[in-house]
């Protein structure tokens, strides 16, 4: 087992050195660049000028080996549009937001989905299952953005209830979460729901749940201790793929509720060409997408005890 | 083991019960329930004038006390930098003007320079023009200090003056914008790679920035310029403190050193929290004019102009944009439309055309798209009324505007056919590209465009592309077309009309249009100071361009604003760096309510 985590965490390496050629290739590769005439107010010597001092009219495999010499110290370089500052700080300051909305959206959507799964498993054919089923239809066939914009005009603007943009200054500060979470992890929930429907009614359907009902136990222990356990290893298996998109994922919730976290600078970045922007935040998401798939391949030795690696 | 069964089902069902009681139990921050912070309005307290200001006459009598004097307001996005010579964007200059004062400003009702930091605007007159046209004097007000209780002097403006020509710093802002100081052409040429690059500029400058002594400044043009002085209204020539900038080094004006920005406006940054917001509080040391009402001003990032307009609804702003389809709903609702102020800007828009490549080289046909553009149609079905109908590039109130020159490119079908059949008698036109960035209202100008296009045969190829591939584009001439337009940043004319020139090319000439004989006319009339002469050429000027046009003029740009009813005291300004109201805030308070 050891053996292998480390194997795995050894060819992280080359993973990320491909991500970091693959996006230094393709970003050059786009038309555009961040010092463009009609961005600004600025002469076009002025515009030179910079161009030639970020180094951007060299050939791009000597960029690329600028970049990689500053980024094996740890240094992600300067933000080439917000001039004066560096990418390190700037990814120092927009983390907390991004992961807190990840952390949320992604406890959200586990509680919301297996409890939603659960009731229409229990419940197959009643009307709890319909209302679930059809959330869970609703929840996968609506854009996040789509239910932002409906939760919006709700809350926010008819009814007041809630803040239509912005984060959470504290735990004590929820009110801007409610919205951002539930648009984004809506989707989420109901895949969860689904799968964790389908495995409970599979798992209802074994021999030793036969068992335990012949011995005479109560329902509710059933349900519990031999029908939602077992019916929950593909579910968590799920839930690990999920938190690391959820965690990448969030561009467009970030900017729609003007939530200050790294999924909008990611989309400002592209915006405006901030190459070495661009790449942090790519390599940034790779090396989260990397390791929760690690996460996950050990976790399913942990839930099922049959699956054993070397 | 059950007792965790009990604690997982529990946290799931009040999870959800949460979520949903959660919305039910209270509301956004309401404007009435917004309190500034203890220390939020420092120790000036009311609006008592410090020595040498200008004294408000006293505060309104409407005015709400001032744990209530806290204004929200949406910058649209979140300044890149609040380095003065630095600044670029409306969302960075629409700050900056609070923080750190010119030599001058511009009221923002009639246009005329003002004396800001400056004790008043040179003249003739008053003996600060010299009889050479091209040498200024340059006294500043008496007691003027930075934030921090230091002096500010003439030297503080000399080094800034100078600090705008480093393109290291203003290279992607304003950099290269000012060329009519003397000394300024080479100072432009430097190699900005060099080690003694910022020795060289301060050279360059050395005789033509000066300060005469702690209150006075000399300043010197490279030849007679009606717009000489109107440039020191500019962010880019603002005062900085050296100590501070060299203090700071690189971090100068990022969010990460804001708060310790020493600043010579009404205003100091209190915080700034990047991509969401930053906060200004009144700077008790502030000697250049009237202190403010404001205790504290929130400027909001809010990107997105329909959730920045839901924000304004839910109570979060006092302030917002009008998105474009939300207009005619605001338009037919009275209490919303009390709410919302509407203003000509000194801006147009239009669509820049390479006139370098087919078909656009040919000047009938630029002239024939112009008269096929049905401007009326656009403003009213496109904009909802969010924009004028204009065919002249310049606004009526930019100086000796003439709009009538223009009158040959009003919409007019049939002169349009005649004007294109005459650019291309054989009728093989060639299909022309409008390339457009991703929002439904460019795309909707988009497709009238090229419905309106149609109607005279010629045929239009929409391509939907981000801003930086269409800058490229254009740069390599693969585009053709750029919907754009030009914000003025001051009222003099040479501001708009020097865009067209051949030294703008690859800057904001996005075109490349390069006339020997335009080149001259707009020399000459920033050169003449005989207003009746200028008067003169500037007619001939829009003629030239009226007869051999660089753009599809189709609309003026209207400041539409919402604001709630108890946002008073604004004076909304023309200009391209000002998002909203007045010029310094210093006017705005918020009223009892």
């Amino acid at each position: 087992m050891t053996g292998y985590f480390l194997r795995r965490l050894l060819w992280i390496i080359p993973i990320l050195w491909l991500v970091t050629l693959i996006t230094f290739g393709l970003m050059h590769l786009v038309q555009g660049g961040p010092f463009e005439a009609g961005s600004g107010k600025s002469s076009a010597a002025a515009r030179q000028a910079l161009i030639s001092k970020y180094h951007l009219d060299e050939p791009v495999w000597k960029q690329y080996g600028y970049y990689m010499g500053d980024l094996l110290q740890g240094d992600f370089g300067p933000d080439l549009v917000r001039q004066g500052d560096t990418v390190n700080n700037i990814l120092g300051q927009s983390w907390r937001p991004t992961v807190e909305l990840g952390i949320l959206t992604t406890l959200y959507a586990s509680i919301v989905g297996i409890f939603l799964g659960i009731l229409a498993a229990v419940r197959r054919n009643s009307v709890l299952d319909y209302l679930s089923v059809g959330f869970a239809t609703l929840g996968a066939s609506t854009p996040n953005f789509v239910l932002g914009i409906m939760l919006v005009i709700l809350f926010a603007v008819k009814l007041h209830w809630l803040p239509a943009v912005g984060w959470s200054d504290g735990i004590t500060d929820w009110k801007p979460a409610v919205l951002p979470v539930i648009s984004l992890g809506s989707l989420p929930a109901a895949y969860i729901a689904r799968i964790t429907r389908a495995s409970m009614l599979e798992v209802m359907n074994q021999d030793y749940v036969r068992t335990a009902r012949a011995k005479g136990l109560r329902e509710r222990v059933i349900t519990l201790r031999h029908i939602v356990r077992n019916a929950m290893i593909p579910v968590l298996t799920l839930i690990g793929p999920i938190s690391a998109g959820l965690l990448t994922g969030s561009f467009v919730i970030e900017y729609f509720f003007a939530i200050p976290g790294i999924g909008r600078a990611y989309v400002q970045a592209i915006l405006g060409r901030d190459y070495p922007m661009i790449m942090a935040t790519t390599l940034l998401y790779a090396t989260i997408i990397v390791i929760a798939n690690l996460i996950v391949d050990l976790l399913y030795a942990v839930v099922d005890p049959r699956i054993r690696y070397s | 083991m059950n007792a965790r069964k009990k604690l997982f089902l529990l946290l799931a069902g009040s999870m959800t019960a949460m979520l949903v009681v959660a919305a039910a139990c209270g509301g956004g921050t309401s404007s009435s329930d917004k309190t500034a912070t203890a220390s939020a309005g420092g120790s000036s307290g009311g609006n008592t004038p410090a020595s040498g200001s200008t004294s408000a006459g006293g505060a309104p009598s409407d005015i709400a006390p001032d744990n209530q004097q806290v204004l929200t307001v949406n910058a649209q996005a979140e300044p890149n930098t609040e380095d003065p010579q630095a600044v670029s964007y409306t969302y960075e200059l629409t700050v900056n003007h609070q923080l750190f004062m010119n030599l001058f400003d511009q009221d923002p009702k009639t246009s005329q320079l003002t004396a800001w930091a400056a004790a008043e605007v040179p003249t003739k007159a008053n003996g600060d023009i010299a009889a050479d046209g091209v040498t200024y004097t340059v006294k500043l007000k008496p007691d003027l200090k930075w934030s921090d209780g230091s002096s500010l002097t003439a030297q503080d403006f000399v080094y800034g003056i100078i600090r705008g020509y480093d393109l290291n710093v203003s290279g992607k802002a304003y950099g290269g914008f000012i060329t009519s100081i003397k000394g300024a052409a080479d100072a432009l040429k430097l190699d900005p790679t060099s080690a003694t690059y910022k020795q060289d500029v301060q050279n360059a400058l050395k005789d033509s920035v000066v300060a005469v002594d702690d209150h006075t400044l000399k300043l010197v043009a490279e030849s007679p310029s009606n717009a000489f002085l109107s440039n020191f209204t500019l962010p880019i020539t603002s005062a900085v403190k050296q100590s501070d900038v060299e203090k700071q080094g690189a971090n100068y004006g990022v969010s990460s050193t804001a708060s310790t920005m020493v600043t010579s406006g009404p205003f100091k940054i209190k915080e700034w929290v990047p991509k969401d917001h930053l906060t200004i509080v009144p700077n008790d040391q502030y000697t250049g004019g009237q202190k403010p009402y404001l205790k504290e001003v929130n400027v909001k990032f809010i990107e997105d102009a329909n959730q920045a307009y839901n924000a304004y609804q839910a109570g979060q702003l006092d302030e917002s944009n009008i998105p474009t389809a939300a207009w005619p709903g605001i338009k037919a609702d009275s209490n919303k439309k009390a709410e919302a102020k509407q203003e000509e800007e000194f801006g147009t828009r239009w669509i820049t055309v390479d006139v370098t490549i087919a078909p656009w080289n040919n000047k009938d046909f630029v002239i024939g798209m112009n008269q096929a553009t049905d401007r009326e149609a656009i403003a009213n079905d496109v904009y909802f009324g969010l924009r004028e109908a204009w065919t002249a590039p310049c606004v009526k109130a930019v100086l000796d505007c003439n709009p009538d020159a223009f009158s040959n490119l009003a919409f007019n079908l049939d002169k349009a056919k005649a004007s294109i059949a005459k650019a291309y008698p054989n009728g093989n036109i060639p299909t022309v590209t409008l390339e457009t960035v991703d929002d439904p209202t460019t795309k909707a100008l988009a497709t009238t465009l090229q419905a309106q296009w149609q109607k005279v045969g010629v045929k239009t190829n929409i391509v939907t592309t981000d801003q930086a591939t269409l800058r490229a584009d254009m740069k390599n001439h693969k585009a053709g077309t750029q919907i754009t337009g030009w914000g003025m940043d001051y009222a003099d004319p040479t501001d708009l009309w020097a865009i067209f020139n051949t030294s703008s090319v690859g800057g904001n000439n996005l075109g490349f249009y390069s006339r020997d004989q335009y080149d001259k006319l707009e020399s000459q009339q920033d050169a003449e100071l005989d207003p009746a002469k200028r008067k003169d050429i500037l007619n001939q000027l829009q003629d030239f361009l009226a007869a051999d046009p660089p753009v599809i003029q189709f609309a003026v740009q209207l400041r539409t604003d919402m604001y709630k009813p108890y946002v008073k005291g604004l004076v909304s300004s023309p200009f391209d760096y000002i998002n909203y109201g007045d010029q310094q805030l210093v006017n705005v308070y918020i009223a009892k309510h």
